[in-house]
């Protein structure tokens, strides 16, 4: 099984050249077509401006300039791809990348920087994108990642429906792993929820799709969830978390959960994601 | 791709036989693992029993009957791995029982609840139960049995929604194999030419060697399902895939309109995706 379309979203961050190559030998691998994502209304983290037109024209140019790096970087790895400049101001365009996101198998994006000028703007583009989408989205941390393609495997599960969808949508990355571990962080709502017994099946179903899991059982204590997940990242040098994300999409105002928004902002290695 | 684990529900409906019979079709092509799963609490159409405990050693030993026959039709159907579960515990619990144990599958295929029965109510809360919290697609087989099986004509109902793009997605190992494949849009305020990017989803389908045609519906005066159930039935489609919405937050599930009334009113099968 593997992935056949991946998107991938350009910008001027510091993790976009690991982004583009991390999306470049995915698609290599899976044999997948790849399409290039870039914002025309971005404003660039390095522009001190607050001339609307000139922001505007300067976010323009550097929409382009993402789109040639990108084609360059393409043509050279030799793979089938293609490009696109998202119009729109924050919401339309996240809007936008949503929809274009439905057509594929993944979607990359980055992970928003919390000392970045345009955090708000790319959580809020994150969280609106993985919401609508429907699709499973890979995030690669804004300090970059080096570790492609991966070879540990986290799963943290706790047997909600995004879990399960995250975890189902994962399978063409788990299957090119050599490891994969079933996390359970054993709270209170895991045991009661039964969770628990389910993460055996998960992982005997996960040995039908040829993919050979382990499972981790953590009590937290006094930690909360976010910090005994990252533990478990750092202790077993993972190299991709794959999580549900979880957010009330009804509401305009869009919220993600505690343990989401708090992984969101603190993980050092890609995430994949689906709500 | 193909499904490798699915689990199929079992009861004294009509539409048991047909079901069972589709699923071993299922796990057969995809090379899956096939799994049947009754409830304890699952009263026979037929049973009249005013005592409740003996109401219940009843449903005990039909569940079990059920599942013997099923383990019996599978294997001497040639599906290579079988399984069976019985769920204990009342029907109300047996639904969220029911819903984690489907997380671990491919495929859940259960019954169209027919609005004629007694047990219409219970069945289709079962129905929203399981698929709005198993995360995994869910194929509905009519009350009245399938057209035809293996499905050579598929429509997609695509309202460009997270919970039809999921549909589409689950359902590729299952429309792969069928030999036409539409894509419907019911035109509507919501579903703009530009926003429904219908053109890219075919592209995305042919990369997996699915060769599917677009159809743009004007309702007119009709409502969304009777277009969506008109088309099915000119086009003689074999089974339909599509969203399933609802509000998973409110104890008091709703199903959204179109999902509830396609779902009492199909006559084709229906996969489903949340």
């Amino acid at each position: 099984m593997s992935y056949k379309s991946i998107l991938v979203f350009l910008d001027d961050g510091k993790s976009n050249s690991d982004r583009i190559n991390a999306a470049i030998t995915m698609a290599k691998t899976h044999g997948a077509h790849l399409t290039g994502a870039a914002l025309q209304s971005l404003k660039p983290e390095l522009l001190n401006s607050n001339d609307e037109k000139v922001t505007l024209v300067k976010a323009n140019r550097m929409a382009n300039r993402l789109i040639e790096e990108f084609k360059h970087e393409a043509t050279d790895a030799g793979i089938d791809f293609d490009n696109i400049v998202i119009p729109g101001n924050s919401d339309a365009s996240a809007n936008s990348m949503a929809h274009h996101g439905r057509n594929a198998d993944l979607v990359i994006l980055a992970q928003p920087n919390p000392d970045g000028r345009n955090f708000t703007r790319m959580l809020s583009f994150a969280e609106e994108v993985m919401l609508y989408s429907g699709r499973p989205i890979l995030f690669i941390p804004y300090i970059g990642a080096n570790k492609i393609p991966f070879k540990k495997a986290l799963i943290s599960w706790d047997g909600t429906p995004a879990a399960t969808r995250a975890t189902y949508d994962a399978i063409p990355i788990l299957k090119r792993t050599e490891e994969v571990t079933v996390l359970v962080v054993e709270s209170k709502k895991q045991l009661e929820s039964k969770s628990d017994e389910q993460a055996e099946a998960l992982s005997r179903n996960l040995a039908r799709h040829g993919i050979h899991a382990r499972v981790e059982r953590v009590t937290p204590g006094e930690a909360t969830v976010a910090s005994v997940i990252l533990n478990e990242v750092s202790h077993h040098d993972i190299d991709v978390l794959i999580m549900g994300g979880y957010g009330t999409p009804s509401l305009r105002q869009k919220i993600l959960g505690g343990v989401t928004r708090s992984l969101l902002s603190s993980m050092l290695i890609p995430v994949l994601m689906a709500h | 791709m193909s499904y490798k684990d699915i689990l199929v529900f079992l009861d004294d409906g009509r539409s048991n036989d047909v079901r069972v019979k589709t699923a071993i079709h299922l796990a057969k092509t995809h090379g899956a693992m096939l799994t049947g799963v009754a409830l304890e609490a699952m009263k026979p159409e037929h049973l009249i029993v005013q005592d409740e405990d003996a109401a219940l050693m009843q449903t005990k030993q039909f569940a079990q009957e059920l599942l013997h026959g099923f383990l019996e039709t599978a294997e001497n159907e040639g599906v290579e791995e079988v399984d069976t579960i019985l769920i204990p515990g009342k029907l109300g619990e047996s639904a969220r029982t029911m819903a984690q144990i489907a997380r671990n599958y491919d495929l859940v295929m259960l019954r169209q609840p027919n609005p004629d029965k007694e047990n219409y109510a219970r069945l289709k809360e079962f129905a929203e139960v399981v698929m709005m919290h198993c995360g995994r697609p869910v194929f509905f087989m009519p009350y009245i049995g399938a057209h035809r099986i293996p499905c050579k004509k598929s429509m997609i109902a695509w309202d460009g929604s997270p919970s039809s793009t999921r549909a589409v997605h689950n359902a590729i190992p299952m429309i792969s194999k069928s030999k036409e494949v539409t894509v419907l849009v019911v035109a509507s305020k919501k579903t703009s030419h530009e926003d429904m990017m219908v053109d890219q989803l075919i592209e995305h389908l042919a990369r997996y060697d699915i060769n599917a045609t677009s159809s743009y519906i004007d309702p007119g005066t009709f409502d969304i399902q009777t277009t969506i159930l008109n088309e099915v039935a000119d086009n003689d489609i074999d089974i339909l895939i599509m969203g399933g919405y609802g509000t998973p937050s409110i104890r008091q599930k709703i199903f959204g309109g179109v999902t509830h009334s396609i779902l009492a009113s199909m006559i084709v099968p229906i996969l489903m995706s949340h």
